[in-house]
């Protein structure tokens, strides 16, 4: 029944109403939503990097290594050569993009590698937009020629870091514990290697056993738990220098330790008797502060990106589960309440997620969740999967993968924020508690 | 009121026990084993509606109407009695503004991107050399607008005598019914003059063939002529047509997965589509939501995908609805 208007805000919105159907006729325009499109990665081409004389092989190493980043990604498929029409002969002159669109390219990425008069190397790369036709980003880099992989990995996070809106990855560090012998008789060793596996090296002797590498989030500088002196206890040490030290003189075993997000403090457990507490230790004043007090087992703490709050693992209620308190102790919250139990966390850098590995119908997996415990998401699954830790953009989760029987042991794996793209970084020998660096600086 | 629910309520209620009294021993419903019979969507709009007003169709033996155009009010003179004054104010529009195409701006020149500052060895960059521009001139001038054409309007308007009455309301009208002897005669006078005309425009059909009349007729289901430059908004595109569009669009978007703030960020793209489905000039990309990094790699995709989409494959009889698109990108769904 139409009854008249009793207001004039009724009036109002009647006649906005009225308006706003009106103001579809007559249009001679078609709109689409868009809602979906292809997950898929995105094509890109890297067209021969110019290099004359020694510098040849140099530029084909670079285009390699950087082609290698992107596809690892998981986000990019870089094309086939053979595929390419036009032969970039001078990286200066705009490209004929007609050619690369009919190979289906939507970036094209040109350089050249060139010695400078100083003998150093001039690496240098332009991005090409295909489709609209214009450029997207060129730089170039001077470097030692020793130090060409840097340079590719640069090249390669300025790349991603253009076409995805994200930071990127690739000019990172891994330090992991190097598993060699045979399994019950197993030497570990602090090693580090770049992010794509190459130029490893170790950073123990592997007399004493090493264990939850952690990269300082400002520092080349690592935190780790050894057995060196008989009791657990956590060390700090300079990868630069090899310089090692005790981190706080506690009187119990000190274990699983992390960095403050700042790299001033070393959140880590303190065991006493059966039960074990959170403590954090200011790096300049050794001050140490009590944030944990109870009967249960409080361990591996993880700060928030913002330092304020921190994500930690407890048994306090029976099983293993992960609880939020804030950075000064106190009020602990529980955010996991999925079937099984929870152990591990770690906050993104972005601060969106925690990754945690669960246990649940005797399988460890390795998953994520909002931090207040929303949103629950597995990442990989099998028989052995534990210690995720973040690449410094908060995209790429790794963690380590252990195989069943005498033979097996543990092995690194990368994983898409996504749970797409799984993949195995090719270590020397087994590996296992991978800690990701921050981007290098 | 009180009656009325109780009322409402007791037959819902009898309702509702009836049918679970009486469906209780429904029949399992079986399929039959019939064979599937093939079904072809075609899109009916195509039959239906009228393609009068198609500049491409030949040209027909009567004219098809022209949408009447609603000539510009002039304005009303302002210095009355001030003779010298008002004859220069001028009734006619002020011409409008034609729309130059300016030609593309010079290449500008790179600025240097801040470098990611590696350690000591990886030195930060100097400016990269400009690229040389290989931008091709186009051979055609610009065209003038197809401005469309109006009758120059009267320098003075009369004035009617006096105000139109409006219509009154007429009640039945039943004395209006007439004796058929009188009906009869008349009607067979009409019919003859008819047949008269008839031939006579049959005539003038064949002898030339005309430009379109100007009338307000908004539909009509004559066959196509040479009507007017816009069609009398009788075509668009079908749903089936608009389902293949955004396939097509959704098929070229490569989406930048796992970016932070995706769920809030939306780019529009407005571009303006040449008859054979190419793009025409440049698109109009705007982009809100999100972080500026991940906003600009969102709408840089949302752009490819539309260029790489180009050429569009639309139906060419109905170019004037498509001539502008907006593509509206929302991965709200999708994460």
């Amino acid at each position: 029944m139409w009854k008249y208007p009793k207001s004039l805000l009724q009036l109002l919105s009647l006649c906005l109403i009225i308006i706003v159907s009106m103001s579809g006729i007559g249009r001679s325009q078609v709109t689409v939503d868009i809602t979906k499109g292809n997950v898929e990665p995105l094509p890109i081409a890297i067209a021969d990097f110019q290099g004359e004389g020694a510098q040849r092989q140099l530029a084909d190493d670079i285009v390699s290594v950087i082609s290698a980043n992107l596809k690892n990604s998981g986000l990019f498929r870089p094309i086939e050569k053979a595929a390419f029409i036009q032969n970039i002969t001078d990286p200066d002159v705009v490209p004929r993009f007609e050619d690369w669109r009919l190979i289906n390219a939507q970036a094209l990425v040109t350089g050249r590698v060139v010695r400078a008069n100083d003998g150093r190397l001039r690496a240098e790369y332009r991005l090409w937009d295909v489709f609209g036709g214009d450029q997207m980003s060129g730089q170039q880099f001077f470097t030692t020629p020793k130090n060409w992989r840097r340079v590719a990995h640069i090249i390669s996070d300025a790349i991603y870091e253009r076409l995805t809106g994200e930071k990127g990855y690739f000019d990172t560090r891994i330090v992991y514990v190097d598993e060699t012998g045979p399994k019950n008789k197993r030497v570990k060793r602090l090693a580090i290697m770049d992010q794509d596996g190459a130029n490893g090296r170790t950073l123990t002797r592997g007399s004493d056993l090493v264990l939850t590498p952690r990269f300082s989030p400002t520092r080349q500088e690592v935190t780790y738990m050894s057995y060196e002196g008989g009791l657990p206890r956590v060390y700090l040490l300079q990868i630069e220098t090899g310089q090692r030290e005790l981190v706080g003189n506690f009187p119990g075993m000190t274990f699983a330790p992390r960095f403050s997000p700042d790299g001033l403090k070393i959140v880590m457990s303190l065991q006493k008797g059966g039960n074990a507490n959170i403590y954090s230790m200011d790096l300049r004043s050794r001050q140490t502060t009590r944030l944990t007090n109870t009967a249960a087992i409080d361990t591996a703490p993880s700060y928030a990106p913002d330092g304020d709050r921190i994500v930690f693992e407890s048994d306090r209620g029976g099983r293993q589960q992960l609880y939020v308190m804030s950075a000064g102790g106190g009020n602990a919250q529980r955010i996991s309440f999925g079937v099984g139990s929870y152990s591990t966390p770690v906050w993104s850098p972005r601060g969106d997620l925690i990754a945690f590995t669960k246990l649940s119908g005797g399988k460890f997996l390795i998953g994520v969740m909002k931090p207040d415990g929303s949103k629950e998401r597995i990442l990989a699954e099998g028989f052995h999967n534990e210690g995720p830790t973040w690449a410094p953009n908060g995209r790429v989760l790794m963690f380590f993968r252990e195989t069943p029987g005498a033979s097996g042991g543990p092995k690194l794996y990368s994983v898409d924020l996504t749970g797409y793209n799984e993949r195995l970084i090719p270590t020397r020998s087994f590996a296992s508690d991978p800690a990701w660096s921050p981007m290098l600086e | 009121m009180k009656l009325g629910a109780t009322i409402s309520s007791t037959a819902h209620v009898a309702i509702l026990l009836w049918g679970a009294y009486s469906y209780q021993g429904v029949k399992k419903f079986e399929i039959a084993d019939v064979e599937a019979i093939p079904v072809e969507f075609i899109p009916i709009e195509s039959v239906t509606r009228s393609i009068e007003g198609d500049t491409k169709a030949t040209k027909a033996e009567t004219p098809a109407p022209k949408p009447t155009k609603k000539p510009p009010t002039p304005e009303p003179a302002e210095n009355i009695g001030d003779s010298e004054v008002d004859v220069k104010s001028t009734t006619e529009a002020p011409p409008k503004p034609v729309p130059v195409e300016a030609s593309a701006p010079p290449p500008e020149a790179e600025k240097p991107e801040p470098t990611p500052v590696p350690t000591n060895e990886v030195a930060s960059l100097s400016e990269p050399p400009a690229p040389v521009p290989e931008e091709k001139i186009d051979p055609e001038p610009a065209k003038a607008e197809d401005a469309e054409q109006f009758a120059a309007l009267p320098d003075s308007v009369p004035l009617p005598v006096s105000r139109p009455k409006p219509p009154q309301p007429k009640t039945a009208k039943t004395q209006k019914r007439k004796k058929p002897d009188e009906v009869k005669p008349q009607k067979s006078k009409t019919a003859s003059k008819n047949k008269n005309k008839s031939s006579d425009d049959k005539i003038a059909a064949l002898l030339n063939k005309q430009d379109p009349a100007a009338s307000g007729k908004k539909r009509s289901s004559k066959q196509a002529s040479l009507g007017a430059r816009k069609s009398n908004n009788a075509s668009r595109l079908s749903r089936s047509e608009m389902d293949a569009l955004r396939g097509a669009i959704e098929q070229c978007w490569n989406v930048p997965i796992g970016l932070s703030d995706a769920e809030d960020m939306r780019v529009t793209i407005t571009m303006n589509l040449a008859k054979d489905g190419t793009i025409d000039g440049r698109v109009n990309v705007k982009a809100s939501g999100g972080e500026s990094r991940a906003r600009r790699a969102f709408s840089e995709s949302a752009r490819r995908a539309v260029l790489k989409c180009a050429p569009y494959n639309l139906p060419n009889e109905k170019y004037d609805t498509w001539s502008q698109v907006i593509v509206n990108f929302d991965p709200s769904q999708m994460f």
